[in-house]
């Protein structure tokens, strides 16, 4: 780092170890403390000018000083960040070394914003390198910057050093971290972490089959997983917002994916359980153990249809044998697709043997079930049911069922991708969330469309010269609105109108109409019409496709055919 | 008889040109033209309506108009860039009018170079697809990040178009000079995304 003597130019600067002046190892010429010993020939070019990039060469000592502190401050930073981060100190010593080939050796000044966001970058692509469950968020929130930027660093990085492409998120690993190092389950229930954690896994694996992860950020995902696991444990102290607060994660976003699990458990539920009418969103905690251990089996099951079709009818016996269920209650058990009579003594003695093979004990099967009604009974009494404050509470004596480790334990589904995860059969699929959004809301659009040619026509086919037909039918009109649509968005009532309405039936008396003297409420569409039917009734009148209607795209549209054809320039 | 016929429906769509059937809807329009003289954009500023100047956050003025609504970035050397039109020919309209406008303000504007700089398009195939899978056989061309963006990005060399496939069967297709390079695109993407179409069991 010493400087080469400006004055003789083969010297070497060195600071003198009585005086502590620098001076000339050849020349012994003493070189000042000031700004000349920044000056070196080397960093004037040949006609006199200075050379900046020649000069950047030339370091003082005491600049190499700040210059070595500098670097070791940066370099302590950023093993102190990447090992917040989860690196160990190995790990943490490949991000120093990344850190450092990525800013040819410079790393970054301490206190700027650049050197946090080096350091995470850095440890995310080491972590990701070696698949530890680090998410880019976690990384950002440390470096105190947003995540795109976190990102943009990460790839430039990346990119500059020629890295091969990371492998995706592993969402097994992130999923044991979470469980693993979340002081909310450790405190609650430390001895229920290893069934807690396989369950996860398995309700992960049936979320990527429901398409629960596509485009969807992990960690929320893998806060309601693990969530919704605990509390099927009987863990009632966890809730998603102290998992999404322990993992980072958006407590909206975790709250989202968490409902959205519940919903696809609870159709789950009434496909495989024989009591599943019942089952809803509120009381399913108490059926989850029962559920979860169905849908493992179920996974396992081969050939997966011989399972339900004989398991089904076995469910009466079940019950007819170990408890005595009333007619009422024994209707849940003939919702499943093969009735009763199909039973017979061999059968029922082949399924018995499939039974203890897929290890569900009869006995246990139709305890849960009688739990489960005691408890719904109990709860009914005590008014609970359906109180989501309470929730929790109720979860204090769940179910105890024998602790299902099974194949989840084994580590098989550790080092599984997720495209490999979503290859299993739990007698349930579902189209992605918004997939079906997509296509409830392309059918509400197709019948108000339906609903906007009706009126059309009401209004053509009205005989001209006729007063007060025209006001009948102009009133009608209104009435063939789509009930199903005229309800309310926002907690904002709308008119309904009967059925006889929709299918053309024109009622000339409407007493409890639009005209009906009620006070509307501000914002409440007027007739039962909203902005939507009057724009789609506008795009059909001016000859805009149906399809491009039923997509919504109204501002495109309305350009393209309403306000462009007033001008005639289409 | 017309306004019958319009609520009858939409027309067939030609197989020849779009043998996946769908046919992708324009949804911008990105042109630029050259006016062909310096412009001091604090006069027209001033003198304009629905025009915006801010000079401390944008070397431009941003101006508008309803009929084709569209937005324009006007640079004092002269250049302009129109956004927002929903066709080629509505771009050029709206472009013709911006510089028009700048016309009656006193400028010489001429109307050299129009060009269509970015076509953006979208379509549904109607059927919900496999990103992971998508991006793991792609991966050359694709990028598939669901920690920063919910979508796959697929960027196609040819044509150099660059889509981005949701799992929903939502696509956007981006980067097209002409019309027809989106729906060549797409045409070339058609088959892939059924490939890794999710089947409901």
């Amino acid at each position: 780092m010493a400087s080469t003597c400006w004055s003789c130019g083969e010297g070497v600067v060195v600071a003198d170890p009585d005086s502590g002046l620098l001076v000339c190892t050849s020349c012994g010429r003493v070189h000042d403390s000031g700004a000349t010993e920044f000056v070196h020939q080397a960093a004037y070019t040949d006609d006199g000018g200075f050379d900046i990039r020649a000069s950047s060469f030339v370091y003082h000592q005491s600049q190499s000083h700040y210059r070595d502190q500098k670097l070791a401050a940066a370099a302590i930073t950023i093993t102190s960040i990447a090992a917040r981060l989860g690196l160990s100190p190995t790990r943490a010593e490949e991000a120093l070394s990344m850190a450092k080939s990525a800013t040819d050796g410079n790393l970054a000044t301490q206190g700027t914003a650049f050197l946090p966001a080096l350091a995470s970058a850095c440890a995310f692509l080491v972590a990701r390198s070696y698949r530890l469950p680090l998410s880019l968020a976690e990384a950002a929130e440390t470096a105190f910057c947003p995540t795109a930027s976190l990102a943009d660093l990460v790839s430039r990085i990346a990119s500059h050093l020629s890295l091969p492409p990371l492998p995706s998120f592993d969402y097994a690993a992130a999923l044991e971290r979470a469980v693993r190092s979340s002081p909310s389950i450790s405190s609650a229930a430390c001895e229920r972490t290893d069934v807690i954690l396989s369950q996860a896994r398995f309700l992960l694996r049936c979320a990527s089959k429901w398409s629960l992860t596509t485009g969807r950020y992990p960690l929320p995902l893998i806060a309601g997983l693990v969530a919704l696991a605990a509390q099927a444990n009987g863990v009632t102290s966890v809730s998603v917002e102290d998992i999404a607060r322990d993992i980072s994660a958006k407590l909206h976003t975790s709250l989202r994916r968490y409902k959205e699990l519940v919903d696809a458990l609870v159709r789950v539920a009434k496909k495989l359980l024989p009591w599943g009418a019942d089952v809803n969103a509120k009381n399913l905690l108490l059926n989850a153990p029962v559920l979860l251990r169905l849908m493992e089996m179920r996974s396992q099951s081969d050939p997966l249809e011989q399972f339900l079709e004989s398991f089904a009818p076995d469910i009466a016996g079940i019950v007819q044998a170990y408890s005595s269920v009333d007619e009422d209650e024994s209707k849940y058990l003939q919702i499943v697709p093969l009735a009763v009579d199909d039973l017979d003594s061999n059968n029922s003695g082949q399924e018995g043997k499939e039974l203890d093979d897929l290890r569900i004990s009869e006995e246990c099967l139709s305890g849960a079930y009688q739990n489960v009604l005691k408890r719904l009974a109990q709860l009914q009494r005590l008014g609970q049911v359906g109180k989501g404050a309470n929730r929790r509470k109720q979860w204090r004596r769940g179910l105890e069922l024998e602790p299902w480790m099974d194949s989840l334990d084994d580590g098989s589904t550790k080092g599984m991708v997720l495209e490999d995860l979503v290859n299993i059969d739990i007698g349930f699929d579902a189209p992605p969330p918004s997939f079906t959004a997509g296509i409830k809301l392309q059918k509400q659009r197709r019948i108000r469309i339906e609903a906007a040619k009706c009126r059309i026509d009401a209004i053509r086919k009205a005989p001209a010269g006729n007063e007060n037909d025209l006001q009948v039918v102009l009133r009608n009109e209104d009435a063939c609105l789509p009930q199903n649509l005229a309800k309310k968005k926002r907690g904002k009532k709308r008119i309904t109108v009967s059925d006889d309405a929709m299918h053309g039936e024109l009622r000339t008396d409407m007493p409890n109409g639009a005209s009906g003297g009620k006070k509307r409420r501000k914002g409440s569409p007027s007739d039962g019409i909203d902005w939507e039917d009057c724009i789609i009734e506008l795009l059909l009148l001016h000859g805009a496709n149906e399809e491009e209607i039923e997509q919504g795209q109204y501002r495109r549209l309305l350009e393209l055919h309403v306000f462009t054809a007033v001008r005639g320039g289409r | 008889m017309a306004e019958a016929a319009a609520l009858e429906g939409s027309e067939p769509v030609d197989l020849a040109k779009h043998p996946s059937g769908i046919v992708p809807t324009l949804q911008n329009i990105v042109s630029t033209v050259n006016l062909d003289c310096k412009l001091d954009l604090k006069a027209i500023a001033l003198q304009a309506r629905n025009a915006e100047y801010n000079p401390k956050r944008f070397a431009a003025v941003i101006m508008r108009i309803r009929e084709p609504k569209t937005t324009a970035l006007i640079f004092a050397s002269g250049k302009m860039v129109c956004t927002g039109a929903k066709s080629e020919q509505q771009s050029k309209l709206a472009a013709r009018k911006y510089a028009r406008i700048i016309q009656k303000l006193g400028f010489p504007a001429k109307f050299k170079d129009f060009k269509i700089q970015n076509i953006v398009g979208s379509c549904d195939v109607k059927f919900p697809i496999r990103l992971e899978g998508l991006a793991y056989s792609h991966g050359a061309f694709s990028s598939y990040e669901p920690e920063l963006f919910p979508g796959l990005i697929y960027r196609m060399k040819q044509p150099k178009i660059v889509l981005l496939i949701f799992v929903s069967g939502k696509i956007v297709l981006t980067g097209a000079k002409v019309r027809d390079e989106t729906y060549t695109a797409f045409e070339n993407i058609y088959p892939v995304l059924t490939e890794f179409r999710k089947v409901q069991q």
